[in-house]
């Protein structure tokens, strides 16, 4: 009897429409915790890494953490993985909403989807009931629409995971969207999905999840709910202004790149600020399944050419699609925001490919006939333009939609891809930040600043401060306190955000009761490094070395103006130090030590190959 | 005769901190004069009103410091309450 | 008597009252003024004159400068020539331990947007010459100040109040106010009756007693100041001049009589307008330290003049109940604020919604005071105060969140009130952590369906938790007929499991939707508020479910809403 788990994982082949369930690996859930981790390991198992990432082979795997669901704060996290059509890496998208617990309560602990369709089909997931079923009418719908629909074709309360326009249309860029609005957004996990032709799926779950000791799970619950309540940042700034508190505070740090990282500071930040936000378009807030934090926001453009309704923007989105694009235009960044989120494409990304076209234009490499009207930094109209063409793969758009990498090579400025392996960087400069220049430089998924946002430490003092220039024992806190405890928090099915409040003493309090396996503190340090490790080798077995931990050489140059002028991203000596404490040869790549230590011998063999 | 010291500085108030000071608009900085060995600490709970434990990130012409610090002529200070995000 | 009843009477002819009415009569409304002795007798008669935003606590200076702003068009307004001039306010520093926290409090007044700057001695002789040098060390300055005649201020809006309309009893003393059943209130003076809707407490000294009347002991103390006047000299000082940490104000008026004095004296007796000896020459003395050739002149006259002060040196403008609103408490500096005071008050009693502005003003800001002895402060001590005891601090700024602000609940619990689960969707963020807690406390697994409450979502903004509210009606009693349910003496339904044979009659007849059907125990369920502790409003993070007292009124509006929102039922 599984408890936290429940201890299936269902398998569909889109190819020949079968349908099984396999009960999960008791060692393997205990050695990988869920969610990501878990998810990881799956694919592992299904795949070679070096295969083609827009194929059949490659498998699109849903995965829960064991406390998803469970009603514990905070607990409402799902991850989708593969391997990242975008990047080449191993992919790991996630996203909270509903739509996670409610695989939970279906009775899942994993949603493994291989094959590819021939024609649009969506899936439909009531509890051990599974169909495979066409989706022809809701092809080319946007996320809304889709929803309504299928909650009228399935059944009312039902949760749905689709792709918008832009994952059927392949776009590298596209996501997966959930509940409307929420979205697993990088690596294009949704061109996957849309390669599959599987347009949704809708799940209804009725079932429950076992709890081993029901009262000490409570107290937990009850315990994280106060210190999460208690807490000036997850249930303060966070609650009032979501994510986009942070626009004035980076930019005022210097730290807020701007117009594909010309710069670091950018005059119209206060516009697009989450204060501006609160006081223009802010509805309401909205919370994701027994969230006490409530950090969405709904909003409306009310009127004008940039009418629209939806969620956010977040801080990296009002960033990508305004101060990295020179738009300070407030209306125009959420009406890219909500247009991203019609089209189902990661703003982030978009945003960012944008940027990259706008200075590609500007120095002359790109005309005004190829894009079909000028390009400007800072033209909002365009720049709320181009998200729509990206979305259509129309005109130019369709360059667009492959993300800003394969944009700046193809017209011969390589240089101008502002990003790590693929994935462009986020909204924290690493000229100012000396963490996230690292962090950015080794993540597994690319430049992300969520695989371990040393913001936390560099910024607001969690856990502890560390000045953000300073460069000394950096290697070791981007190692342990942020990657590898990221991964553990992503496991285990609980938001990051709770990490303001808490630590992995209370997430292991809550692991404990609900799984009736041991958890604790040290036990959660190496799983996360195991999970960590797990990546490294599926990226290095998919092709990727050492010279891919890089930054763009344009953050090793002088930060040109602002309150931190002259700063800049030094990585070098950084790096092999960094591969030193995860006891990675100078190649950056696992000892075999270190596998043994970790039980990831299995994956030796990768490491000779390279020799 | 008294050499008469007061230095200029401005300064901005963010997020909550802005019901202190309801007619700053978003971002905007005052620009104020103080007597030129001002802490933080003296700028927040004497001059400005704010209690101390309301602001969790002082910065200064960009960079991150503590209360005990003091102000120097044309320094740019921003207040920040407990933040976090991502 | 009946014709002099009005809609607003007000009592106290001092420069608050003179300029409410003279406001009220602009809006059209019928007025009446009672005033004790004669128009500006109190401490608007009596007053320095000065028209000052500095040295203001901080959140009295927004309104400040608001009135001050009126001042230039005030004589052509009220057609009296009121003798402003904006000439500038000093607050002198004499000694050098008062220098540093004087400058501290410069940049405390600049950070609200006043134009207030240290000024050195040199600067200081510059713009007022006729100082001495010797005793000084520098000022705080503010441009924007000044002074005017406060008599014939406050005559100029008595008298256009007037003209237009405005009823007056003079020489009428308020002896009590009372409330009536028919919503009017009842003012009793030494001769009348006299009934009005909205009755404005502006008796600066008199208030006190007259808030007692109402059974109300707010800290309001008065305060007596005294001063005096020379006679007529040259012109030697324009401006309007305070000193630091000491009650000395001097000005020269227009026929050249400086005009000084201070005070802080507290005063029980109401009506004291002694003056002291001593206190005279300690004023005398101090003067002629810091004004050259003064030791020649004669003095004409000496008076005082009481004004209440309150703990925070600020205000008090608020209702004392429906009809009666309260003004006074001005500390001894509120004679700038009357325009602008007056606008407002007119604004609110016309209205019936406090202005904005007048929200820092409020009394219960003092809840809690009256246990506690205070003593009045001068405002400079109140201005160096360390700690900001005057800013609301709650953290919600832009209407976009105000939602978020839980609202205050008054958890009075008195026996015969029912103790129930109150939802508020407005704060209800639709996370569904009600249905968590309830499903580990009852199910002991957690799950989404088969639960005594369930969150509905009408619309992508709108979440409304249902449960059970315990209707007087019962109707699922009167559709149950195997006696499944019943009614305990504090109104709460509980289903009896034993009868309970599931054929589920109860759950289309509940309008609220509060009760389900679980499979696995082969019965109905619904909520039972925990047996006293519900773990929904435990767990809820909002506030959106509370467990609080209900009455009857609230009890109506939840009845009504239930029925209302069926729509919203959900399929679980
Ligand atoms: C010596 C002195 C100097 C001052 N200097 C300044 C200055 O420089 N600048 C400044 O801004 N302020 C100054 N003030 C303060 C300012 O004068 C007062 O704050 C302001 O005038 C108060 O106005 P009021 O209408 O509330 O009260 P008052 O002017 O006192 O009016 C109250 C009226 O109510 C009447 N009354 C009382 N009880 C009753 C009753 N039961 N029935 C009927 N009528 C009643 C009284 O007779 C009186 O006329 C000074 C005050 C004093 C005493
Ligand atoms: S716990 Fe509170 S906020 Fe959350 S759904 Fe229930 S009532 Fe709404």
């Amino acid at each position: 009897m599984f408890y936290g788990y429940t201890g299936t994982i269902l398998r569909v082949n889109l190819t020949n429409g079968k349908i099984s369930k396999e009960a999960l690996d008791k060692k393997m859930a205990e050695d990988f915790v869920g969610g990501r981790g878990l998810a990881s390991r799956l694919l592992c198992e299904e795949i070679d890494p070096q295969i083609e990432a827009l194929s059949p082979e490659n498998p699109l795997i849903f995965g829960t953490g064991p406390l998803t669901g469970t009603g514990a704060p905070a607990t409402a996290r799902y991850v989708v993985v593969c391997k990242a059509p975008l990047t080449g890496t191993i992919a790991c998208s996630n996203s909270g909403g509903f739509f996670g617990p409610e695989i939970k309560f279906a009775g899942y602990d994993a949603l493994i989807i291989e094959g590819e369709s021939p024609e649009p089909v969506y899936l439909w997931i009531k509890d051990e009931r599974v169909e495979i079923r066409p989706a022809r009418v809701l092809w080319g719908k946007f996320p809304s629409e889709t929803e309504s629909s299928l909650q009228k074709l399935t059944h009312p309360s039902a949760k749905i995971a689709c792709i918008g326009p832009g994952g059927e249309k392949l776009s590298l860029m596209s996501g997966i969207v959930n509940d409307n609005y929420r979205i697993a957004a990088r690596s294009g996990v949704g061109a996957l999905m849309g390669k599959k032709k599987l347009k949704a799926i809708a799940v209804r779950g009725t079932g429950g999840i076992n709890l081993a000791d029901t009262e000490e799970f409570w107290k937990a619950s009850m315990d994280m709910h106060a210190k999460i309540t208690g807490d000036p940042v997850s249930f303060g700034s966070f609650r009032a202004y979501g994510t986009t508190s942070l626009v004035n505070l980076i930019n005022e740090m210097g730290a807020y790149p701007t117009r594909n990282f010309k710069s670091d500071t950018f005059e119209g930040a206060a516009n697009t600020s989450g204060e501006a936000i609160a006081e223009e378009i802010l509805e309401r807030n909205r919370a994701c399944f027994a969230c006490p934090i409530s950090c969405t926001r709904v909003t409306e453009v009310k009127k004008g050419p940039y009418k629209g309704r939806g969620e956010g923007p977040e801080y990296e989105s009002t960033w990508a699609l305004g101060a990295l694009c020179g738009v300070s235009n407030l209306e125009a960044v959420a009406k890219a925001n909500y247009l991203c989120g019609d089209y189902g494409i990661d703003t982030i990304s978009t945003g960012a490919t944008i940027a990259c076209a706008m200075e590609l234009f500007e120095s002359g490499a790109l005309t005004e006939k190829e894009i079909g009207f000028p390009l400007n930094f800072g033209d909002e109209a365009a720049m709320v333009r181009a998200v729509e063409m990206i979305g259509e793969r129309e005109g130019f758009g369709d360059i667009l939609a492959d993300g800003s990498y394969r944009l700046a090579e193809r017209y011969g400025h390589p240089e101008l891809f502002m990003g790590a392996k693929k994935l462009e960087m986020s909204a924290y400069s690493p000229r100012v930040f000396q963490g996230m220049a690292l962090q950015y430089a080794t993540s597994n998924r690319g430049a992300c600043h969520v695989r371990g946002n040393t913001v936390a430490a560099e910024l607001y003092g969690v856990p502890r401060y560390m000045p953000p220039e300073v460069l000394e024992q950096k290697e070791e806190m981007v190692r342990r306190p942020f990657q590898n405890s990221t991964a553990f928090v992503d496991s285990s099915g609980i938001c990051l955000f709770t990490k303001f409040a808490i630590t992995h003493r209370e997430i292991c309090a809550l692991l404990t009761p609900a799984t009736g396996i041991d958890f604790n503190f040290d036990r959660s340090i190496v799983q996360g490094d195991r999970i960590w490790n797990l990546e490294r080798m599926f990226n290095l077995r998919a092709g990727f070395t050492a010279a891919d931990d890089k930054l763009p050489a344009r953050v090793s140059e002088p930060s040109p103006d602002g309150p931190r002028a002259g700063s800049r991203a030094i990585l070098q000596n950084h790096l092999q130090t960094y591969y030193q404490l995860r006891g990675w040869d100078t190649e950056g790549r696992p000892t075999p030590s270190k596998l043994e230590e970790l039980g990831l011998e299995d994956w030796w063999n990768v490491c000779r190959e390279h020799d | 005769m008294f050499v008469e010291s007061m230095i200029n500085i401005t300064v901005k108030l963010s997020i909550d901190l802005r019901c202190y000071r309801p007619s700053l608009k978003i971002n905007e900085s005052m620009s104020i004069a103080v007597p030129d060995d001002t802490t933080l600490l003296e700028l927040l709970t004497n001059i400005l009103q704010i209690p101390a434990h309301a602001v969790a990130i002082p910065i200064v012409n960009g960079e991150k410091c503590k209360l005990e610090q003091s102000l120097k002529k044309d320094d740019q200070v921003a207040f920040w309450p407990p933040m976090g995000g991502g | 008597m009946n014709k002099l009843e009005a809609d607003v009477i007000i009592i106290g002819g001092g420069i608050i009252g003179c300029a409410t009415a003279y406001n009220l009569i602009k809006k059209g409304l019928d007025v009446l003024l009672i005033e004790r002795n004669g128009i500006g007798s109190g401490a608007t008669g009596r007053s320095g004159g000065g028209i000052r935003q500095s040295a203001r606590v901080s959140n009295e200076i927004p309104l400040a400068m608001e009135s001050v702003a009126l001042f230039p068009g005030l004589s052509d307004e009220l057609g009296i020539d009121i003798e402003y001039t904006r000439s500038g306010n000093f607050r002198l520093v004499e000694m050098p331990d008062h220098r540093r926290p004087m400058q501290v409090d410069i940049a405390r007044q600049q950070s609200h947007g006043l134009d207030v700057s240290w000024l050195g001695v040199t600067d200081v002789l510059e713009l007022a010459p006729g100082l001495r040098w010797q005793n000084i060390l520098g000022a705080s300055y503010c441009p924007e100040d000044g002074h005017c005649d406060p008599l014939r201020m406050v005559s100029g809006f008595y008298h256009k109040a007037k003209e237009d309309g405005l009823k007056v009893l003079l020489n009428s003393d308020v002896q009590n106010i009372q409330q009536m059943d028919n919503g009017q209130a009842e003012v009793e003076t030494n001769t009348h009756s006299l009934k009005a809707a909205k009755i404005v407490i502006a008796a600066g000294f008199g208030s006190q007693e007259l808030c007692r009347k109402i059974g109300l002991d707010l800290p309001l103390q008065n305060v007596r100041y005294e001063s005096m006047i020379t006679e007529p000299l040259p012109p030697i000082l324009s401006q309007m001049f305070g000193v630091a940490s000491s009650d000395l104000f001097f000005r020269q008026t227009q026929n050249g009589g400086i005009h000084f004095g201070g005070g802080l004296i507290e005063e029980e007796n109401e009506e004291d307008t002694r003056t002291t000896g001593d206190n005279l020459k300690m004023a005398v003395a101090h003067i002629s330290r810091l004004v050259k050739d003064l030791g020649k002149a004669n003095l004409l006259r000496t008076w005082g003049g009481l004004d209440p002060s309150t703990p925070d040196g600020m205000p008090i403008l608020d209702f004392l109940n429906e009809n009666v609103l309260l003004a006074t408490g001005f500390c001894g500096h509120g004679l700038a604020l009357g325009p602008m005071v007056g606008r407002y008050l007119a604004e609110w009693l016309a209205t019936d919604q406090c202005p904005e502005a007048l929200e820092p003003f409020k009394r219960n800001r003092f809840d809690g005071w009256l246990q506690t002895k205070w003593t009045p402060s001068g405002a400079f001590a109140a201005d160096l105060a360390t700690e900001a005891t005057q800013t609301s601090g709650t953290g919600t700024v832009g209407s976009g969140i105000a939602f978020m602000t839980p609202p205050e609940y008054d958890d009075a619990e008195s026996a015969d009130q029912q103790k129930l689960l109150a939802v508020n969707p407005e704060m209800c963020t639709g996370c569904r952590m009600c249905e968590s807690a309830c499903s580990i406390e009852h199910e002991k697994i957690m799950r989404q369906t088969g639960l005594r409450i369930q969150v509905a979502y009408p619309s992508d903004d709108y979440f409304l938790p249902i449960m059970c509210i315990h209707c007087e009606d019962t109707h699922c009693m009167e559709a149950c007929v195997y006696d499944a349910l019943e009614i305990n003496d504090y109104g709460i339904v509980t289903v009896i499991e034993d009868n309970c044979i599931a054929c589920m009659l109860c759950i289309p007849a509940c309008p609220t939707g509060g009760i389900t059907f679980v499979d696995s125990k082969e019965t109905v369920v619904k909520c039972n508020l925990c047996g006293g502790d519900p773990v929904c409003a435990r767990y809820c993070p909002t506030q959106a479910i509370t467990f609080r007292a209900i009455d009857t009124n609230m009890r109506e509006k939840m009845d009504d809403f239930m029925s209302k929102n069926l729509d919203s039922r959900i399929d679980r």
